[in-house]
């Protein structure tokens, strides 16, 4: 199937002008599916890390969201065990105005403000709310054993 | 169509599994919650009615490697069964005697293929099998 | 619908489309729309997304400033191509689109990513509530907008789905059930869910149609009250009932497994299937047992007692329980019978029509009597379940009469519709069918009126099962 302008021109730009921090390279015999790389934002517990994500632009992008998915195991109120995000843009406040870059970015935006009170995993947010330090320790852990 | 990659393609799976799928006689989940990689996986079919199958609860074991869906999932029975397409010794479901592997289509599903083997059941050469114990594991 | 939008319309002077728009905001609660918009318009509307806050919309992608003029032909910059001043939609990179829209907020985009996110939004996504396509742009797409540029059948979905918005959000409305069907049926009465602890409101769509208003239980399941109504079936579907019941009732035949229901009479068991012949009390085969014809030497056995004691302990509960079960499930399957009756009735009538001199309408008398003995045994069905539930007094006493009465009359019916039909008793049979059918007609209307003004009148006690 042909690309659409869009994608190319998205893909064209990431790899050209890329976002500090984050990489995005698309598999060469699928070129809707991505290898991507955040670094840890500096300042909170994922710091030094470097994480591997996967990102596939579904039939209907833009008008639906890209799917985006964590390899690298993280110990994140919002991330659960097989790496899935839950994140508003990529479900109902999903606009066709944002891009992968932007995606991306507030994947990276989500690492250092992590959001208790919307959990996905469950058991994570619990000790995000009741001891955020200690949690933020075993997020550091995760890190140093996962993500480098 | 664009090509929905293995992995996704599989959360997918898991979140229709996770649902629930018709009408609940046959079912799949994750065997491990935490398998990034979403190898492995567990299968149930429930014995159609009017059969020998009648009633028991057949456990399988099915598994998704790096090929998959390209590929078809190679799958199990834990659960003792009497059906030429599964192996007597170790219970593995012969690919080349269940349509369903044999002519495997990207599209196809674990959940075709649990359905597929169900219906297997019921079809009128191996609904009246003698079959072993009930509860029995290979 | 119209009513509450001219309402709005007219008391702000607002457009059509704007007073749809905070309507639906405020779920048709015009009331409270019209107090707080008295107190502060601009935040209701930016609220509703009529209007977009002051320095809104932030936004990740460098775009144009909102602009005040509708369809605004300033261009706005595309984020791809950042130095570019040509126009270039941001979502799908066309540099030579056959149009540019763009709403209030001046977020401007091609014809073809409108038309196809209205498409997804309205035909997939069964939205109502469709907002700007640009991030974090909270203003709201006008419903001409939708008419103007999302097509016809999207917009004739879109004003289906501001209809299913409406009819949700009013107490007072709901949606026929019947499949294929699009009426809606309002009722006042059971708009709040107390009025349901005294009524049962069977309501009937313009396409005749009968449903209840209150739950979705059984399509009319009057006399009882929803409540006690989804008490019973719940019961019913317990399995564990079912299968006390099987339990209680049934045996295995010791030679092919069927299951056998003893019904009554003697204990000499002869397996319909296998014509094995066997003793129900002891299970043993019955030549052992000689000559004994009426007894078992084995039924005083102190174990065999002792089992007997057991399962009649079960049993008593389990016992009311079927009677009222038993008459329940019943009436449902002679409703059925009666209704396949019925059709080989009427085949028979439709050639009597055309062998015999009588006419169409003299012919339609029994679908009536049908259609009436259908009607009564749904009531009488549910009055089994209410008759479980009742406290023993002297209401029930005379509830169980008119039940009685009811049950007589249908059965009485039931039979006539059974009696051969030729041509020379037809007359003598319209006559009395149709006078017995004037008469069942009526014993359900006493049935009904009564239970109706008992649950007004606080009547009917129920026992502890649903006071739990």
């Amino acid at each position: 199937m042909a690309l659409s302008k869009r994608i190319i021109k998205e893909t064209e730009r990431l790899i050209a002008d890329p976002v500090p921090g984050i990489q995005a390279v698309p598999h060469e015999d699928n070129l809707r599916y991505f290898d991507v790389k955040i670094d840890g934002p500096a300042g909170c517990p994922f710091e030094g890390g470097k994480f591997s994500l996967e990102l596939f632009l579904p039939d209907e992008y833009p008008m639906s969201p890209p799917k985006v998915r964590f390899l690298t195991k993280i110990y994140h109120p919002n991330i659960d065990k097989l790496g899935r995000i839950c994140l508003d843009i990529l479900k109902d406040k999903w606009s066709p105005a944002l891009q992968i870059r932007t995606v991306l970015l507030s994947i990276q935006a989500l690492l250092s403000a992590p959001n208790p009170d919307d959990p996905l995993a469950t058991d994570v947010a619990k000790h995000y709310k009741e001891d955020e330090r200690d949690a933020q320790r075993v997020s550091k852990e995760w890190t140093e054993k996962y993500a480098k | 169509m664009a090509r929905v990659p293995r992995s996704f393609r599989l959360l997918e799976e898991l979140e229709k599994g996770e649902k629930g799928i018709g009408d609940g006689s046959c079912s799949y989940g994750l065997e491990d919650g935490d398998d990034i990689l979403m190898t492995h996986w567990n299968g149930t079919i429930i014995g159609p009615g009017h059969t020998v199958h009648e009633n028991r609860i057949y456990s399988l074991k099915i598994e998704c490697n790096e090929n998959y869906p390209d590929a078809p999932p190679i799958i199990h029975f834990l659960s003792r069964v009497n059906i030429p397409f599964v192996n007597q010794t170790n219970g593995k479901v012969d690919p080349t005697r269940l349509a369903v592997l044999a002519n495997w289509n990207r599209n196809y599903s674990l959940e075709t293929v649990l359905v597929e083997i169900r219906r297997e059941m019921a079809a009128s050469q191996n609904r009246k099998l003698p079959q072993p114990a009930e509860g029995s594991t290979f | 619908m119209r009513a509450d939008v001219e309402h709005v319309v007219s008391i702000f002077g607002l457009d059509q489309d704007s007073a749809r728009m905070l309507l639906r905001d405020y779920n048709w609660n015009s009331e409270r729309l019209i107090e707080k918009y008295m107190d502060n318009p601009t935040e209701v509307q930016i609220k509703a997304g009529l209007q977009n806050p002051k320095g809104a919309p932030s936004s990740v992608t460098p775009i144009a400033q909102p602009t005040t003029t509708r369809r605004s032909t300033r261009k706005s910059t595309a984020p791809i191509s950042p130095v570019a001043t040509k126009f270039v939609c941001p979502i799908c990179c066309d540099d030579e689109p056959p149009a540019t829209l763009s709403l209030q907020c001046g977020h401007q985009f091609c014809s073809n990513c409108w038309a196809q996110y209205l498409e997804g939004k309205v035909r997939e996504e069964g939205e109502c509530t469709i907002r700007c396509m640009e991030n974090g742009c909270s203003l709201l797409v006008p419903d001409s907008f939708i008419k103007q540029h999302g097509g016809t059948p999207v917009y004739d979905r879109f004003e289906e789905l501001v209809m299913r918005h409406y009819v949700a959000h009013i107490a007072h409305l709901k949606f026929c059930p019947a499949p294929g069907c699009t009426d809606t049926v309002s009722c006042r009465a059971a708009a709040t869910k107390s009025a349901l602890e005294t009524m049962v409101p069977a309501v009937t769509c313009s396409q005749g149609h009968t449903f209840c208003f209150g739950c979705n239980v059984d399509s009319d399941h009057r006399p009882v009250l929803c409540r006690i109504a989804r008490f019973w079936l719940k019961k019913c579907q317990d399995d564990s009932e079912t299968a006390n019941w099987i339990k209680t009732n049934t045996k295995e035949c010791t030679k092919c497994q069927s299951t056998i229901e003893k019904n009554g009479g003697c204990n000499h068991m002869t397996c319909k299937k296998c014509k094995h012949e066997f003793c129900w009390v002891c299970m043993g085969p019955w030549v052992d047992h000689g000559t004994q014809w009426y007894s078992c030497n084995r039924y005083d056995d102190k174990a065999a007692i002792d089992a007997r004691d057991a399962q009649s302990k079960s049993r008593i509960s389990l016992e009311r329980y079927l009677h009222y079960y038993n008459r329940w499930a019943n009436h449902e399957q002679s409703a059925r019978l009666s209704a396949d009756l019925f059709a080989k009735t009427e085949k028979k009538m439709e050639e009597m029509q055309l062998t015999t001199e009588l006419t169409w309408i003299e012919v339609q008398f029994a679908k009536k009597a049908v259609e009436e003995v259908l009607r009564c045994r749904t009531t009488l069905k549910w009055t089994y379940a209410m008759a479980y539930y009742l406290e023993k007094s002297n209401a029930k006493e005379l509830f169980e009469d008119n039940q009685r009465d009811l049950e007589k009359a249908v059965e009485d019916l039931s039979e006539l519709l059974e009696s051969p039909i030729e041509p020379e008793t037809i007359p003598d049979l319209r006559s009395k069918m149709t006078n017995k059918t004037v008469y069942v007609q009526k014993r359900n209307e006493i049935m009904l009126e009564d239970t109706a003004n008992g649950f007004k009148e606080g009547r009917w006690t129920w026992n502890e099962t649903v006071t739990l």
